[in-house]
């Protein structure tokens, strides 16, 4: 092995050794709120977020060992672990709390008042809307503490129903999470011999150099050049614009890092995205399966963007929408029930192992958190959820606010297992694709009403924040095994301060909601306005037309499909075959496409160069990649947030 | 092509079949969808006959990756793991993280690298027995190089001793599927 320590090795300590202190927790706390506030403002624009768990591990060898002397790699992982978990909740906020804003504008955009106050200001309705957002994108007070609950429930309910998994999916499946095992190369890098530090350092100087100059016009679109997001070739190749072959430019580094991280065992997604992008896809298109409706509306849009290359554009893109994804997101829910069955005596297992060892004495300090504590843990995170469902819609009625929150805690158990899954496999989470599910469920329990819709979208703020958390403490747990953690511990850090992230989410929200109207520029809530489409496709209102009536039945049929199939799949092939396929279906080809390039760059080398070149500067590199990029998206957002705070308006 | 890569292919192509089936507007072709289960069970059922038939060699006749591999890196991670208990005391810290990761590579790599062949000759639960007790002494070892690392010979002393009963429960299990007693532990043989 490799293995010549970086620097010489500190003499030995007859202290105890570090892992769980002061300095450790507050220096992810401080990491880990700065980044929430920022990645909430960044996440509305840009449409995702970076964890933190990387950036925390990389200041945390400043702070602990640098400037205190004192930090060791047991306490630098609750640092990254601390910060992750008070960041990773501003995802599930930003793609799900704007639906609500966004619905609360449409009905104030109908009343007579909004249309009185556009005919007295002689404005246009979208330039008196940006003139005064915070008048016309109100949440009133007792509704923020409905979703502020709703996202707490969350928060603490997704920790407790991943804690069972992590002997199951880290131990005996050995699931490879990619940014767990980047992490665990940052946290062990003074250790790990030189060439492996030297080029961890080098993929993140090359990351961090390529994403900047890739998003610096984001922040200053006064720069010498274009914000490149993907790399279309279909366009560069004449293909059909429906015949999606593209490389992710901005995240693309990240995408590559993470592919080449899980090495050959990723490729399955590119056969996924294959018969989703390059079969299901085109057929729609050219065998005339877009129906006349929505053929006359690309026409209609088309016609203000006139070309060949736009219509196929939005052919290929309505195509994606409301087929290929839909049945992803089936095969992802059918793969999941099927993993879950297949599982199940696994898991009964685990939950035994974990009372086993609480029991004996013999066995040292508890590995795990106490079972009673966390079915305590589930029942009060249940009863915070219900009354978040309550205060969001007291006219829905106690029984069938109930009946909504037991579904939706459910579903959040099942939710945390898929997504703990897919990032397991692929470091992908389809969050967004969780809350939809969520709210389809919850429509098809209560029916149709504004009630309904306010309590369902509250449901998956709680999943949407709960599979976060969930995936993020598996992948803290992973680097926690490779750094050689106690998991009790961890779990007791990310429990801890799981409940700050979504307050601080929110209260930024809240702030930004004053300035800034969501679902426009700068703010787009990419994910929040996707959300708020497909309510209206899978649940449409009592007064929707024929159209829509059928097209909620078809996309009903497809998640259906998908779920047969991926049940079927899962249950036959095993090792969660269909998760991954339907995941490729749900994703964008640009990054299942350069995540796959990582793959294939993992097999290259290993046959040109060996495993150990793979293991000392491939894996490294790769890490590199991934951290620097999420390095570089900080720094980008600090300087749009001083850019915004000091000239104010959109970029 | 062998069994197995056929098995896969056949599902690619039963699940691209159902999926085409589920595209069509404005309601899914069932028939289609039906079809394409159908070749999903062709595919379950030519896994399972790959999943019985006889290990196929790998190309370079190595035995990397097979259940055979995992039984002959047992041995050589306990005593391995022992013999670097007897000596951590002395090691330098150095020499003792560098000895750790030999440990890792040459024992834990292997038999978690034979997950596959594992679960296809014995099934997912004896694996499982095995890789529960093996996991968390594995994760006890990569604490000693933490600690090593850190320059905190005491932890690193004290977690390579509690690894020290995992490990061999690891192996006792290994024995308990191979139904070899000794040939994975060091306990005499039983008459």
């Amino acid at each position: 092995m490799s293995a010549a320590p970086m620097d010489p090795i500190p003499p030995s300590s007859t202290l105890p050794y570090r892992e769980i202190t002061v300095a450790g927790v507050v220096l992810g706390v401080l990491v880990g709120v700065v980044m929430t506030v920022s990645f909430t403002y960044a996440g509305l624009k840009l449409g995702f977020t970076v964890p933190a768990s990387m950036v925390s591990a990389m200041l945390g060898w400043g702070v602990l060992r640098g400037l205190l002397k004192k930090g060791s790699i047991v306490e630098n992982n609750i640092n990254q672990t601390v910060a992750a978990a008070i960041n990773v909740s501003s995802a599930g906020v930003i793609f799900t709390v704007p639906v609500l804003y966004l619905i609360n504008r449409e009905d104030a955009e109908r009343s007579v008042a909004f249309r009185a106050a556009v005919h007295r200001s002689g404005l246009s309705a979208e330039d008196l809307l940006r003139r005064s957002p915070g008048l016309y994108q109100h949440i009133s007070l007792h509704f923020l503490w409905a979703i502020a609950a709703s996202s707490l429930a969350g928060a603490v309910l997704g920790v407790l129903f991943i804690i069972p998994s992590r002997k199951q999916m880290i131990d005996i499946e050995r699931l490879v999470f990619p940014s767990g095992v980047a992490t665990a190369a940052i946290l062990k890098a003074s250790g790990s011999g030189q060439k492996r530090a030297r080029f961890l350092v080098y993929g993140i100087l090359t990351s961090i150099v390529f994403a900047t100059i890739v998003g610096l016009p984001g922040v200053f679109p006064s720069m010498p050049w274009p914000a490149f997001e993907d790399l279309n070739i279909s366009h560069l190749a004449h293909l059909p614009a429906w015949f999606a072959v593209t490389l992710a430019i901005s995240g693309g580094l990240t995408s590559i890092g993470g592919g080449y991280i899980t090495g050959r065992a990723g490729l399955v997604l590119l056969v996924g995205a294959v018969i989703g992008h390059w079969i299901i896809t085109p057929l729609v298109v050219t065998r005339g399966w877009i129906p006349p409706e929505a053929l006359a509306d690309i026409h209609r849009t088309a016609a203000l963007h006139p070309g060949v290359w736009e219509q196929q554009l939005r052919l290929g893109s309505w195509a994606f929408r409301n087929v290929t994804r839909p049945l992803g997101i089936g095969m992802l829910l059918g793969g999941s029930i099927a993993s879950v069955i297949l599982t199940a005596p696994m898991l009964f297992s685990a939950l035994r192992s974990i009372r086993q060892q609480r029991a004996s004495a013999s066995t040292g300090p508890a590995q795990e958190l106490s079972p009673s504590l966390m079915y305590g843990g589930v029942a009060a995170g249940f009863l915070v959820l219900f009354a978040a469902g309550y205060l969001g819609a007291p006219e829905i009625g106690v029984p069938r606010i109930f009946v909504a929150a037991l579904v939706a805690t459910v579903w959040m158990w099942l939710a945390n297992i898929i997504v703990s899954i897919t990032t397991g496999k692929t470091d992908n989470s389809p969050l967004s694709g969780m809350a939809l599910i969520t709210i389809l469920l919850i429509l098809t329990v209560l029916g149709r009403s504004t009630g309904s819709v306010t309590v369902a979208v509250l449901m998956a703020v709680a999943v949407c924040v709960a599979t976060g958390q969930g995936s993020d403490m598996m992948q803290d747990l992973k680097t926690g095994h490779l750094v050689g953690a106690i998991p009790r511990r961890q779990q007791l850090a990310q429990l801890a301060v799981a409940w700050m992230g979504p307050l601080i989410s929110l209260v930024t929200l809240v702030l930004l909601s004053k300035k800034f109207l969501f679902g426009n520029d700068p703010l787009t809530a990419p994910q929040a306005q996707a959300i708020r489409a497909a309510i209206d496709v899978i649940a449409p209102p009592l007064d929707a037309d024929a159209f829509h009536q059928v097209l909620a039945h078809a996309t009903k049929l497809r998640y259906l499909v998908g779920t047969g199939a991926g049940l079927v799949l899962t249950l036959g092939a095993g090792g969660g075959l269909g998760v991954v396929l339907g995941l490729a279906m749900y994703l964008p080809m640009s990054v299942t496409l350069t995540y796959s390039l990582g793959c294939m760059l993992n097999i290259a080398t290993h046959r040109r160069f060996g495993r150990a070149w793979v293991d000392d500067v491939g894996i490294p590199l790769a890490a590199g990649f991934l951290v620097g990029e999420g390095l570089s998206q900080v720094v980008l957002v600090g300087v749009d947030l001083a850019r915004v705070a000091l000239h104010g308006g959109p970029a | 092509m062998n069994l197995k890569n056929l098995a896969r292919y056949v599902f690619y192509v039963g699940m691209a079949v159902c999926m085409i089936g589920g595209a069509t507007w404005p309601a899914p072709q069932w028939f289609t969808v039906i079809v394409g289960l159908a070749v999903l069970g062709c595919g379950i059922a030519i896994k399972r006959r790959a999943d019985r038939a006889a290990p196929e060699a790998s190309e370079d006749g190595s035995t990397a990756g097979t259940f055979a591999s995992a039984v002959a890196a047992m041995p050589v991670l306990r005593d391995g793991l022992r013999a670097l208990e007897a000596t951590a005391v002395e090691q330098p810290l150095t020499a003792l993280a560098q000895a750790l990761e030999e440990l890792q590579r040459k024992g834990i790599d292997v038999v978690a690298g034979a997950q596959d062949d594992f679960v296809r000759l014995h099934g997912f639960v004896p694996y499982a027995a095995v890789m529960a007790p093996l996991a968390t002494g594995e994760r006890l070892l990569h604490r000693a190089w933490s600690a090593a690392s850190d320059g905190h010979r005491p932890e690193a002393l004290a977690s390579i001793r509690a690894a020290i009963p995992h490990i061999a429960s690891a192996g006792e299990a290994l024995d308990r599927v191979t139904g070899h007693p000794g040939q994975t532990t060091d306990s005499p043989p039983r008459a």
